[in-house]
């Protein structure tokens, strides 16, 4: 283990990625590691209803995936599921899904009073300037520990740079938004799979020496590829699709 | 949930479509409509699959739905399931007819149709496609006949996409008097059957939204609404 995983609380550098665990660690996910956090599916305020347009997509090498996060929204997940996660053996990160500030704060508030949840993972909406990013995530700034999901190819060093004084305790990248053509219909949708594996190597890279600890949080799809980018520097690897499988 | 791992016998093709033939250690109670999810043992493939049942003979069973190209005899498959809810034949139903609207596979609806022969139902299938492998006790009709189902079915087994439902329920439609149970088999991918309630199967009903994996495949056509509740 190295010192970012002591720092990040978790006594396996393991972990699935926000949105293929659903709100409680499944007992037969294919991932043979210890897992040492469990990363809820992401949660908006609100009940938030699956994408109009949402599809599954393979191409060589991954898929595009777009479903719209659905949602129960914060109050149900909590009563349903919080009484649970208090009784797990490891740690849980919620991802949380806002689109300003306010509504932020007060699902940060709720949840800082929920036993056994550790940290908040927090996904930027689409379309945000980088003042609205900025302002975002400094609006999560409170008791837990504050991780922003960057997109692979979307880690801009005007964003990287400002990240450790808006108060996030570490960075996540991951998976990169693409579109594939249905017929001539544009399908938009985040891109999964091993084919990003290499770009994510070359990212973790380039962040060497970064401030706040870096987790991988796409193209990982075994153990070989997690140990790559935990060699490559992330502090924490964390497995999307290959937890479905079995 | 079970997973079994077993190798692919044979493939046959059954009504235009590959279906994989598998001889299974144990045959557990599968419902018509019901689902089993693979995965190949190679990991060739990235996202788990859907597969229905197509017929069950012995410990010997027929699967169709989502094979890959290179599954060939011999080739070790992890099986789970089966999964969901499938259809709901009425015991007393005399009619029953069958529809995918020649835009799903109808190897799925084939347990449907052996049970209703089985019960001494009359059985006709709705379709324009041509199809070699179905029973001579099943009558063929024109798709185009199928608003006149309303009228003499008992019970419609259909497969569609989300994308065909309304147009399903526009011919279905009926002013007064009785009508036909409908029951969907809500062709869509079920990637994670419902393990992290992924939402990429949503389907939404006159409830609230449900998940295909875990609350379906199969549901009441009058339980479905549009999806005037979804976003982007």
């Amino acid at each position: 283990m190295d010192e970012w995983s002591s720092e990040l609380g978790i006594n396996s550098p393991w972990m699935n990625a926000a949105g293929f665990g659903g709100f409680l660690p499944q007992n037969d996910v294919s991932v043979s590691k210890p897992m040492g956090a469990f990363v809820t599916n992401p949660i908006s305020a609100q009940p938030r209803s699956p994408a109009r347009d949402r599809a599954v997509k393979p191409y060589a090498g991954g898929f595009l995936l777009h479903t719209g996060y659905p949602s129960a929204g914060l109050k149900r997940v909590l009563q349903e599921y919080a009484p649970k996660w208090r009784r797990l053996p490891l740690p849980v990160w919620v991802h949380l899904l806002a689109e300003e500030g306010r509504e932020l704060q007060l699902m940060l508030r709720t949840l800082e009073g929920v036993e056994n949840v550790e940290a908040i993972e927090l996904g930027l909406p689409p379309g945000l300037d980088e003042k609205e990013q900025a302002n975002l995530i400094a609006s999560a700034r409170g008791e837990l520990p504050l991780f922003i999901c960057l997109s692979l190819g979307d880690l801009r060093p005007t964003v990287l740079e400002k990240l450790p004084g808006l108060g996030a305790s570490g960075l996540v990248i991951s998976a990169p938004r693409g579109i594939m053509m249905k017929g001539r219909k544009a399908i938009h949708g985040r891109l999964y799979g091993p084919a990003l594996h290499p770009q994510l190597l070359s990212a973790l890279r380039d962040l060497r020496g970064y401030s706040l600890p870096v987790l991988a949080g796409c193209g990982i799809f075994s153990v070989e590829q997690g140990e790559a980018a935990l060699d490559c520097g992330a502090a924490a690897v964390q497995v999307d699709g290959w937890c479905w499988k079995f | 949930m079970k997973t079994q791992q077993v190798a692919i016998d044979s493939l046959v093709q059954v009504n235009n479509e590959i279906c994989l033939h598998l001889s299974l250690t144990s045959i557990p109670m599968v419902g018509p409509g019901q689902y089993f999810q693979v995965c190949d043992a190679e990991d060739d493939l990235l996202l788990p699959g859907v597969l229905h049942v197509c017929r069950v003979e012995g410990n010997s069973v027929l699967l169709c739905g989502e094979t890959h190209k290179y599954w060939l005899p011999g080739t070790e498959l992890h099986l789970r399931g089966p999964k969901g809810n499938g259809f709901h034949l009425p015991p007393l139903a005399k009619r029953v007819a069958l529809t995918t609207l020649d835009r799903s596979s109808l190897n799925p609806l084939m347990p449907v149709a052996n049970l209703a022969l089985q019960m001494g139902a009359e059985v006709t299938l709705l379709t324009n496609r041509p199809l070699t492998d179905l029973p001579a006790e099943i009558e063929v009709l024109a798709l185009d006949e199928l608003e006149t189902v309303k009228g003499w079915a008992d019970y419609l087994a259909a497969v569609s996409t989300c994308e065909n439902l309304p147009a399903l329920q526009r011919k279905m439609q009926v002013s007064s008097g009785n009508k036909p149970l409908v029951e969907v088999l809500i062709d869509t991918p079920m990637i994670c059957a419902e393990s992290s309630a992924c939402g990429a199967c949503a389907v939404q009903t006159r409830k609230g939204w449900r998940l295909a994996c875990k609350d379906g495949p199969v549901f009441k056509l009058d339980d479905l609404a549009l999806e005037e509740g979804a976003h982007g």
